[in-house]
């Protein structure tokens, strides 16, 4: 599978992780591209499953599934096994779109720790995106 | 649909002049210039009718965007890879309209595909990325025939192409893709 990263993830949050955090994504990335998404050592959801309480409750779920965000437990700054031992979390987690069916490939668009903090849309865009937006807008 | 009683010929005398400006075995042309741009010109008319053929396929490309999702049934499969490939080339000759784009596309192409045609096309690309005049007549090719509509459909396809720019390569070292990043 192919992983490619948003503008906004190489150019502002990259530089702004630590070298374990660095280290922890390159892992996820080898994997992914080796065996996709299929029996990651962390968590992976869809990012939709917003709490019910969650002010902004609607918002959330309509952009997530929208866009077709999902979040994966990156491991940092550790694994924790889950209640029933069956999948391991972590505080930070990073956030993917997804582009199912094809092609075959995410592209990784965020990090956040909890309370989760999603991405907006256009964290998710490519440099190329982001310009066209600037166009439309001009 | 391209009217064909006009000529949608690049005036020769711009590969002529692309052709002077190219530095020997720089773009791999071995052949008499006369028969490059011969070759060049017969690609370039190629190109129309594979657009005139793809104007329907172009029109729902907002919808569709993944040019894989394309209907192309009953064409053969070489000229549909074909397409697929002139297609996202056009994107980048019409919207980045440098030569260091181009040929980066195009020497990329050109290495991992070493089919007959494409070999043709990068030559073709090499050419036209010399020449600006060339680079603005294509644009306002694409233009003249689909609007500016269908160069949005475009651009939105190309979308994935320019993402290409942070894809992540395969088996590399942490330390390869710690620089990667950081570039």
């Amino acid at each position: 599978m192919k992983v490619e990263l948003s503008a906004n993830f190489k150019n502002s949050i990259y530089p702004k992780l630590s070298e374990a955090d660095k280290k922890a994504l390159y892992v996820f990335i080898s994997y992914v591209q080796k065996n996709g998404i299929e029996n990651l050592p962390g968590k992976i959801k869809p990012s939709w499953n917003i709490p019910s309480r969650d002010h902004d409750y609607e918002n959330k779920v309509s952009f997530t599934r929208t866009f077709n965000i999902w979040h994966y437990h990156i491991g940092r700054p550790e694994y924790e096994e889950s209640l029933h031992g069956n999948y391991l979390t972590s505080d930070e987690v990073i956030f993917i779109k997804r582009f199912d069916p094809k092609p075959n490939k995410i592209r990784i668009v965020g990090w956040s720790s909890h309370p989760l903090e999603l991405p907006t849309e256009d964290d998710l865009k490519t440099i190329f995106q982001l310009n066209q937006s600037k166009k439309s807008a001009n | 649909m391209i009217d064909t009683s006009v000529d949608h010929s690049i005036d020769p005398a711009y590969l002529m002049h692309a052709m002077e400006l190219l530095s020997p075995g720089k773009a791999g042309f071995n052949a008499p210039t006369l028969q490059a741009i011969k070759e060049a010109q017969e690609l370039v008319n190629m190109l129309d009718k594979y657009l005139s053929f793809a104007e329907p396929q172009l029109q729902v490309l907002d919808q569709v965007v993944d040019i894989e999702n394309i209907d192309f049934s009953g064409m053969p499969m070489a000229e549909i890879q074909f397409l697929r490939k002139i297609t996202k080339l056009f994107s980048l000759v019409v919207h980045q309209q440098t030569e260091a784009d181009i040929k980066v596309a195009a020497n990329k192409w050109a290495c991992t595909h070493k089919s007959k045609i494409e070999n043709r096309v990068h030559r073709l690309l090499a050419v036209l990325s010399t020449v600006d005049g060339v680079m603005s007549a294509i644009s306002d090719r694409i233009i003249e025939l689909y609007g500016d509509d269908v160069i949005y459909d475009i651009e939105e396809l190309s979308a994935s192409i320019e993402s290409e720019a942070f894809l992540i390569p395969e088996d590399i070292s942490f330390e390869e893709f710690n620089t990667l990043m950081s570039a």
